[in-house]
Order: structure tokens, then C-alpha cells, then sequence
């Protein structure tokens, strides 16, 4: 990551040589260009005037925790449009891991317990298991994506019916009859929900706020410091060149839907201990927020670009935004309307900034 | 220095407009030994300005018509910047959340509204014949305690009265 403070230095410098009109220019552009963070400014001090409780040690750690639960699979998803594609089928896959590993996961006393004769499973392996099915719903997208050249779009529209089909169904197995999964056992919400880190300020943090910083390194690392990260990128801003480079362009595409559907199986894990009470609906359109984070964090619909930084960047601004959407009382259903528009407008000005670059 | 960079984002912009919609502009170093309207193959691209394929208007200039296309951009961004700005601003009351209080058989506490994240104010206490109030929680069995310090209130809810039995 750059050094601000060079930037600032160098930025500093640059102005003192320009003239009167490419000065005006350069404030202008520069107003345009970090429009969002001028916005997100105001907006924080707009809703602190309206509702004092947003600067409390809880309402930050609030946003920690939120944040934690939507970045892994934003990492995911971010891979996907660095390929240029897209990934509909996410919250669907959320959906269905999270309905097995809570059905999995279920105490021992609960009288609507899933599988009622099961013992204790152990906890590695649900999260192992829910990892490969999303993993294996990402080889699938990959695959189809690779060999038949279909636009990710339509593959991952199609899988995400699946999905959700699958996810109906198994609702329905075992005299469940589509009734909500809940009940479940205590290891499993320690696990995710518990704390081993002292309060802070009086709010405790929960144990997946430490996970996600695990899948966030190793995330930073597969994109950053791999062969198969760099590839990554190459295949996204030019297929043709990077096959001529010598890049598994078959396999890059593969492995990244499969890498983004192991984030899916992740985040369906950590959810279904977060919400604690399964439906078949649960999971339904994360993938958009996901998607909107990663556009507003720099990774942009046109391939070869994004960042890791980028990434929590856009989540942690697009958490703020709802979050104080929620501090100022606005009306649920406006609330839909006002998140629309912001990422209108934040797409909008990040495609200008790149349009107006030389 | 600053001309040399102009006339090459005009180039660029060129490229964009004068071919058809969904063609790709690459930076700068990619394009270097390319002719305008020549297309790469890759990823698709759609621009801001990139759907616009019109001739060029009579008696304008080619960098007069660019630079107001341009502003044309910055414009429409601000004017969806106004009309989210206020949305929000009609949009946002200080309607608080509802926090009723269920004794459970003891005496009436008030209903409170509490702005969204804000604490629940410790009520009045509640008597009960023959019990004791221990504290409230979310759940009538009272095993979710809450922590009137702490617990920040994100949705109307209920609190439940837990009593203890006087031990005569």
C-alpha cells in the first residue's frame, strides 16, 4: 500500500507547478474522484446530530461485527468480477450451508432436533463439510463458465435456482416439513457467537470477528502473493493475452468460482450460528451487498482491477451507510430505495474517475 | 506535460465514442499501437459515456463537444447527489423504538421509546406479591438477561419480569 504521506508529499508538489485553471481542475476533480469518502463524512455527521447513540463504543463494534459477517464473502465474490463476471448464486449457497450446518449442529435436547438418532458432531467437520459444498457449487459455476465460454452471469442464474431448490428440499427431509431450524447447540453458538477476547468498553466481540481476519490474510495472500493470484488478474483484463502468456485460463476461471464458493460455504457456517433461526429464505440476496461493496471498493465490472484493501474498503463503507440508515429512523421500505441510489451514485463516480483517467 | 496528457485522454475518449457501444478502452500503455476504432477482444466494458455513438453536431467543435460531455457527467452525479440528499433528509425522523415491559403478574411498567442503539432506562421497580425482582430479560423463562448498562436496543421489544420466590 502507498505511503500517504509520500502521496500527500508528492501530491503537494504536483499542485505548486500547475496553473491557475488546471488548479480549479484539480480541486474539482479531486472533489469528484473521493466524492464517497467527502459523503460518508457528512452522512456520519448528519446522523450523529439526528441520533447521538451512533458514536458509542457499541455501535462501533456493532459495525465490527457486521462487517466481519459480510467481508469473507465479499472476498469471494470480488475474485468473481475481477474475471469480469458476476456470481448470483451466492446467497443461495449461504442458504443451503447454513441450513445444514445448523441442522448438523442442533443440541442434543432440542425436541425438533433435524436428525434426531445423530450424536455429537464435531465442529471441524461441519465447517469442513459446508466449505466443500460451496466449493463444489463454485466448481460447477467455474466449469461451465470455463468450457462453454457462458457469461457467469447466466451459469451462476441457473445454479442459483439449483440451489435454492436444494435448499427447499432439504427442509423438508426428515418430518422437518420446512419448518425453521433452530436449537442449536451451544458449542456451536460459543463457537461462532462466544467471546475469548476481553470486553471492550463494555461490549463483548464475537469469536467470528477473528475468523473473518483469518480469512481476510489468506484471502490478501492468495491474491497478492500467488502464482495463482496474479493469473487471476491477468485473465481478467485480457483472456486472449494471458493464454498467450502461457495462463490455465480453463483452470484460473475454474479455481476462482471454486475459491468463492468455499467463501459461500463459509459465510452460510457463520450465519446460521448468527441469525440462529434457519429458513429456506435465509442467505436470499447477500450476494448484492457483496457485489456492491466490491464495486464501490475499486473492483471494478471491467476486470484486471481490485484490491484486498479495496474490498474491505467498500464492505466497511457500504456497512456504514446501512448502518446509519438505521440511526436515522428512516422507513424500511425508503430504506431499499436509499441503498439503490447510493450505489448508483458510488458506481457512478468511481467509473468517471476511471473513465477521465489518461 | 499537461497538453500531452489532454490530448491523450481525448484520443481515448474518441475511441470510446465514435465506436460502438460495449467496444473496451485500455489504459494508455495497451493502446499504444493502436488505430482508433480498431477493437481489442477481452472483457466488455460499458461507459459512462460509452453508449453515446452520436455524429458529430454541426458547428461545434470536436474538443468543445468532449469537454461538455464531460461536464455533462460531473452534472448528472451531483443532481443524484441532491435527490439522495434528500431523500434522507425526508426520510429521517427520530421515531424511537417501542420497549414494552411484561411483569408477568406484577405491577404496570411504563412503555419507553428509545432512539435506534440507545440503552433501556432502568423502569420503575415492579412488585409482585410473594416474589422478588430479579431483573429482566428478553425471554420469559429469563434466560437472556439484560444488561440495562450496556444491551443497545436495535428492534422494539419486550421485556420479561424475573421473580424469585421470597424464601419465608
Amino acid at each position: 500500500m502507498k505511503n500517504p504521506v509520500n502521496a500527500l508529499k508528492q501530491t503537494s508538489a504536483r499542485y505548486k507547478t500547475l496553473d491557475a485553471k488546471d488548479r480549479k481542475k484539480f480541486w474539482i476533480d479531486g472533489l469528484l474522484n473521493n466524492a464517497i469518502y467527502i459523503i460518508l463524512v457528512v452522512f456520519l455527521i448528519y446522523t450523529y446530530m439526528k441520533n447521538k447513540n451512533i458514536a458509542s463504543v457499541s455501535s462501533a463494534v456493532n459495525l465490527l461485527t457486521l462487517v466481519a459477517a459480510n467481508l469473507p464473502m465479499a472476498l469471494g465474490i470480488g475474485g468473481c468480477i475481477v474475471l469480469t463476471g458476476t456470481d448470483l448464486s451466492a446467497g443461495r449457497v449461504v442458504g443451503l450451508t447454513g441450513a445444514i450446518s445448523a441442522s448438523l449442529l442442533q443440541a442434543a435436547t432440542y425436541i425438533n432436533k433435524f436428525y434426531a438418532d445423530m450424536g455429537e458432531m464435531p465442529i471441524i467437520l461441519v465447517i469442513l463439510l459446508a466449505m466443500a459444498i460451496g466449493g463444489i457449487v463454485g466448481l460447477v459455476n467455474g466449469f461451465f463458465v470455463a468450457k462453454f465460454e457462458l457469461h457467469p452471469f447466466i451459469v451462476t442464474l441457473a445454479t442459483q435456482l439449483i440451489v435454492y431448490g436444494t435448499c427447499l428440499l432439504y427442509y423438508m427431509l426428515n418430518g422437518n416439513n420446512g419448518q425453521p431450524i433452530s436449537g442449536l447447540s451451544d458449542k456451536y453458538t460459543n463457537f461462532v457467537k462466544g467471546t475469548i477476547l476481553p470486553k471492550f468498553g463494555g461490549q463483548s466481540i464475537p469469536n467470528y470477528v477473528i475468523y473473518a481476519l483469518i480469512v481476510l490474510a489468506i484471502m490478501w495472500f492468495i491474491w497478492n502473493k500467488t502464482p495463482f493470484g496474479k493469473n487471476m488478474f491477468a485473465v481478467g483484463s485480457n483472456p486472449e493475452a494471458a493464454k498467450v502468456s502461457g495462463v490455465n485460463v480453463f483452470m484460473t476461471t475454474v479455481m476462482v468460482h471454486t475459491l468463492a464458493g468455499i467463501t459461500y460455504g463459509y459465510t452460510g457456517f457463520i450465519d446460521a450460528a448468527r441469525i440462529a433461526s434457519n429458513t429456506p429464505n435465509s442467505g436470499q440476496n447477500y450476494e448484492s451487498d457483496a457485489i456492491a461493496a466490491c464495486v464501490i471498493g475499486g473492483v471494478s465490472f471491467v476486470g484486471g482491477t481490485g484490491t484486498i484493501g479495496g474490498v474491505v474498503l467498500g464492505v466497511v463503507l457500504l456497512r456504514i451507510i446501512f448502518v446509519c440508515l438505521n440511526y436515522l429512523a428512516i422507513d424500511q421500505n425508503l430504506q431499499y430505495i436509499i441503498k439503490g441510489a447510493i450505489i448508483l451514485l458510488a458506481c457512478s463516480i468511481d467509473m468517471r474517475k476511471y473513465l477521465t483517467k489518461k | 506535460m499537461n497538453l500531452d496528457n489532454t490530448t491523450k485522454s481525448d484520443q481515448m475518449l474518441e475511441l470510446n465514442e465514435t465506436t460502438e457501444a460495449n467496444q473496451t478502452i485500455k489504459p494508455s500503455s495497451q493502446t499504444a499501437g493502436m488505430k482508433p476504432g480498431e477493437a481489442s477482444s477481452g472483457s466488455r466494458r460499458y461507459g459512462l459515456f460509452g453508449v453515446s455513438a452520436y455524429p458529430e453536431k454541426q458547428g461545434m467543435d470536436e474538443e468543445k463537444r468532449r469537454s461538455m460531455s464531460r461536464w455533462a457527467g460531473g452534472v448528472i452525479i451531483f443532481l443524484m447527489a441532491g435527490v439522495l440528499i434528500l431523500l434522507l433528509a425526508a426520510g429521517s425522523g427520530s421515531k424511537g423504538l417501542t420497549v414494552t415491559f411484561d411483569s408477568l403478574g406484577g405491577s404496570e411498567a411504563v412503555i419507553q421509546s428509545v432512539p435506534f442503539g440507545g440503552n433501556v432506562e432502568e423502569p420503575e421497580p415492579v412488585v409482585r406479591p410473594g416474589y422478588t425482582l430479579k431483573g429482566w430479560s428478553l425471554t420469559p423463562d429469563g434466560s437472556q438477561p439484560w444488561d440495562f448498562e450496556n444491551d443497545t436496543v436495535r428492534e422494539a421489544l419486550t421485556l420479561y419480569a424475573v421473580w424469585e420466590t421470597v424464601l419465608e
